[in-house]
């Protein structure tokens, strides 16, 4: 039984309903910031025995930061946890688990090339059996925890032959053999198709039927209402709704995680504020067929099925969703950055329309590519600003493969000035920028290929409001002046901001299309919750 | 074949105790304390022995310095790129032998040397293909191309040492005559060659993106195994030339020849503070590296101290530049 926290200053989690015990786990007054963002104000949660708690929310409303807290993976800036009434600090995951507090993540922590039941008990061989590995004794333990969770994995396989679920139930399996009590689950289904969704509700449902309490992480309305008993809703950083399942409807959770009006003026979401609308050029952004410049034609891959669109001259689309929906790997797909296994990808060139196969051909054909990881994809940190802008288009500066290094710092500097780069200039260390002025230098590379469209992933996040105005500018001035631009964004309201055309992406679908002016944030959740929105 | 000998940087010279008070700036250590260390030791030569500032011990220094020195500059290629060449030993050995075997086979001198260097570019172009296209670990790679080629060399050879005639074979092997040696300006102008591509032209700009993050240089264009794949080839090149310059020298070629200078040749490039992480180094250093190697060897025998130290500080070097590399990385 779960007693969620109750909204509002300094509450201790009050409104317990049934069950007279002490919650096994409980946060209180929770608050964590990260630089200028406050990712928790005073948050509270519980979590009981024999009871799944949800906890729901948008992407960045601080779920999975809270779930973290819990497991002792993070620590909280202020508050307190308290685990069967006693306060308890958790510094690690480790010591959360000696508490019996297990966090499983969307990311696998296992030896890939070891067995199922070798990973299982890594490490707390010796308790059962001494120095020398029985492996009879460990297959009857492991048989016991198999029977008692209903979870049927074969112990002898290879963890890296297993299914993405199969490796979840290893994981589980593992916290269980433990001694785990509390498992901390963070979207657990976030990568996992329908069926394999079905199968991790199930784990979930048996190791409730157990005793065992779960803190349910997922902006999954579905699951969450099918799966828990309890259930938190966090809106920007904040518990705006708690309380048990029944009696909740989808509705009413959308409701909550949005908020009543959408719209209305509110704490800025994520400490980001919106750009002035007067600072942006109106622009009718109606695609139009015949200006194709970009399209996929039923592309498919892991991850995506029969996506087809088109980017037409001068037009800002966006493709958004929940993560995991397919929008980032469509941009991915559509920059030559991943080739598809069924259909294609073609842009419009001098020559009529050629396939887009991979980024040292599209960055030639027009296509100005922004990778959604700005550290691991996108820049070289320990090469001047210069460098990064060039790299992609060294041949426009040089001849005979020579460079011609006076006219690249010259127009670097231009650019440098125009997107207002904070850096000692185009000779600068790319790591001695901060992260907003990074990616301004990827924009900056985009912009100096003078490319046929742009595509960008999630080009805004982790900068400041500034370099989110600046960057969101820059790129209507590209849609203006007849240049596309590709978004994959997961924050709604950047589409809403940029006045894009809209596609919204579910399970690698489009599973919604909004020209500009008929896209709303509740639409746009909706369909990508798996709703109702219009059909392309 | 002379490898130079490897010795420590003289940590303890108080000059760099003052330049640098706190070891903790590692970054500036690994930015030029491959200069510092450089002219220190210079510095102690001069004063320490009278012998060492004559135009010909100095000389002296360069020719052996000069076919390390070659293979060492196609090989900070290979490490900026993010990869790495064992098989250079081997390659040198098989380009040498390709030369006087051809040579005796009615070729003329000009076309059997140029033969012997062509081989050596497809060899490298082998461990390119190997290491990219087929994926498989550049360490692992040239270990086993090396044993292959050391194998090609034997069964080339069948075990003997081979001696080329005529005289025109070993005009390379000679110099101009006030002492300077062709291998030199070979290493000299080799050297502006590389140090002109890193710096000034397009593939450098490549080789440093591929070297420093593979996937975000993919994803600008670069094309990755193409570029890496190159840095390999002029490895190849580079070794073959030297090879084939020891063999005009010496007007032999043998199986076993350059066997080991792979060793001295990644010690000279990670002495001069390039990077085994890929994506940092340059020219410059490397042609401190290989000068300072051969200078501190030069100084055991000028100073008459005993050789039989030279391989305790040889490690002690390597330890030390490579801990530079990884502490300057963990600080900064």
């Amino acid at each position: 039984m779960i007693g969620p926290a109750i909204p509002g200053r300094g509450s201790t989690g009050g409104a317990e309903r049934g069950g007279g015990a002490v919650p096994l786990l409980q946060a209180v007054g929770i608050i964590k910031t990260f630089g200028a963002t406050q990712a928790l104000r005073d948050v509270g949660i519980s979590a009981r025995p024999g009871r799944v708690h949800g906890l729901i929310g948008e992407n960045g409303a601080g779920k999975s930061t809270l779930s973290k807290i819990v497991a002792g993976v993070i620590t909280p800036d202020s508050g307190t946890l308290l685990l069967r009434g006693c306060e308890v600090r958790l510094t690690s995951p480790r010591q959360a688990l000696r508490h019996g507090i297990s966090y499983i993540g969307q990311e696998r922590n296992l030896v890939a090339a070891r067995s199922v039941i070798e990973n299982v008990f890594l490490g707390i061989e010796s308790r059962a059996l001494g120095s020398v590995v029985s492996r009879r004794a460990l297959r009857r333990r492991y048989r016991e925890l198999t029977e008692a969770t209903g979870i049927q994995v074969p112990p002898e396989r290879t963890v890296a032959e297993l299914s993405a679920p199969e490796q979840q139930q290893v994981e589980i399996l593992r916290a269980l053999a433990r001694g785990a009590q509390l498992l901390v689950m963070d979207e657990p289904t976030a990568a996992l198709g329908h069926q394999e969704v079905r199968s991790v509700i199930a784990t979930v449902a048996a190791l409730r039927d157990q005793g065992h309490a779960i803190l349910y992480v997922s902006h999954a309305i579905e699951e969450i209402t099918e799966s828990c008993d309890d259930i938190t809703v966090l809106r920007d950083g904040q518990v705006v709704q708690a309380g048990p399942a029944a009696g909740q409807t989808r509705e009413s959770l959308v409701t909550a995680m949005i908020g009543q009006e959408p719209d209305a003026a509110g704490p800025p979401r994520r400490g980001r504020i919106r750009p002035p609308l007067a600072a942006r050029p109106p622009v009718a952004r109606q695609p139009d067929n015949s200006h194709a410049v970009l399209a996929a034609d039923g592309v498919s891959r892991r991850g995506l099925s029969e996506v087809s669109l088109t980017v037409s001259r001068g037009e800002m689309l966006a493709l958004t969703g929940l993560i995991g929906s397919g929008a980032s790997d469509t941009a991915r797909v559509l920059a030559g950055a991943d080739r598809p296994s069924a259909g294609r990808v073609q842009i419009a060139t001098a020559r009529g329309w050629q396939a887009v196969r991979r980024p040292s051909l599209s960055w030639r054909q027009g296509i100005a590519f922004i990778p959604e990881s700005r550290a691991s994809q996108g820049i070289l940190p320990d090469r001047s600003v210069a460098e990064n802008i060039t790299l992609p288009s060294l041949r426009k500066l040089s001849r005979f493969g020579v460079i011609r290094r006076r006219r690249e710092l010259a127009m670097t500097a231009e650019l440098i000035r125009h997107l207002s780069i904070r850096c000692a200039g185009p000779r600068a260390l790319m790591r001695t920028l901060s992260g907003g002025n990074q990616q301004k230098v990827l924009f900056a590379r985009a912009l100096f290929a003078e490319p046929v469209v742009v595509v960008a992933i999630e080009p805004t996040i982790g900068v400041d409001v500034g370099a989110r105005r600046a960057i969101h500018t820059a790129m209507a001035d590209l849609a203006q002046a007849g240049i596309p631009v590709a978004l994959a964004t997961t924050d709604t309201e950047e589409a809403l901001d940029l006045k894009a055309r809209v596609l919204v992406l579910k399970d690698g679908r489009i599973a919604a299309c909004f020209p500009g002016e008929a896209a709303t944030k509740q639409g746009i959740l909706d369909a990508a919750l798996g709703g109702f929105g219009a059909k392309p | 074949m002379k490898v130079p000998s490897l010795q420590a940087r003289p940590v303890t010279s108080t000059g760099r105790v003052r330049r640098w008070p706190r070891l903790a700036r590692f970054r500036s250590l690994r930015d030029y304390g491959i200069a510092g260390s450089f002219v220190a030791i210079f510095v102690v030569l001069s004063v320490a022995s009278p012998v060492f500032l004559t135009s010909r011990n100095l000389l002296n220094v360069l020719d052996e310095s000069a076919q390390v020195g070659i293979m060492a500059c196609a090989e900070t290629l290979v490490f900026i790129a993010g990869g790495f060449d064992l098989s250079i030993g081997a390659i040198y050995a098989v380009a040498g032998i390709v030369a006087v075997k051809l040579s005796l086979g009615h070729l003329a001198a000009p076309e059997a040397l140029t033969a012997g260097i062509l081989a050596g570019l497809l060899i490298g172009c082998v461990n390119g293909v190997l290491t990219t296209v087929g994926k498989i670990n550049a360490f692992i790679a040239t270990i086993a191309t090396q044993f292959v080629f050391y194998g090609v060399a034997l069964v080339m050879t069948g075990g003997f040492l081979v001696t080329a005639t005529g005289r025109s074979f070993a005009v390379l092997g000679g110099g101009l005559s006030w002492g300077l040696t062709y291998q030199v300006i070979a290493w000299l102008v080799f050297a502006a060659i590389c140090g002109f591509l890193l710096a000034r032209s397009t593939f450098g700009r490549y080789v440093y993106a591929v070297g420093g993050n593979a996937e975000a240089a993919r994803l600008a264009g670069v094309h990755v195994k193409l570029i890496r794949g190159a840095t390999f080839a002029m490895s190849g090149l580079a070794a073959a030339l030297a090879g084939v310059l020891d063999v005009s020298r010496v007007s032999s070629a043998e199986p076993t020849a350059g066997m080991g200078i792979e060793l001295t040749v990644i010690a000279a490039v990670v002495i001069g503070g390039t990077s085994i992480y890929g994506g940092a180094g340059a020219i410059w250093r490397t042609m401190l590296g290989v000068l300072l190697l051969t200078l501190i060897g030069n100084g055991f025998n000028l100073l008459n101290i005993a050789a039989t130290y030279q391989q305790i500080f040889q490690g002690a070097v390597i330890l030390l530049a490579v801990g530079v590399d990884a502490w300057s990385r963990s600080s900064a």
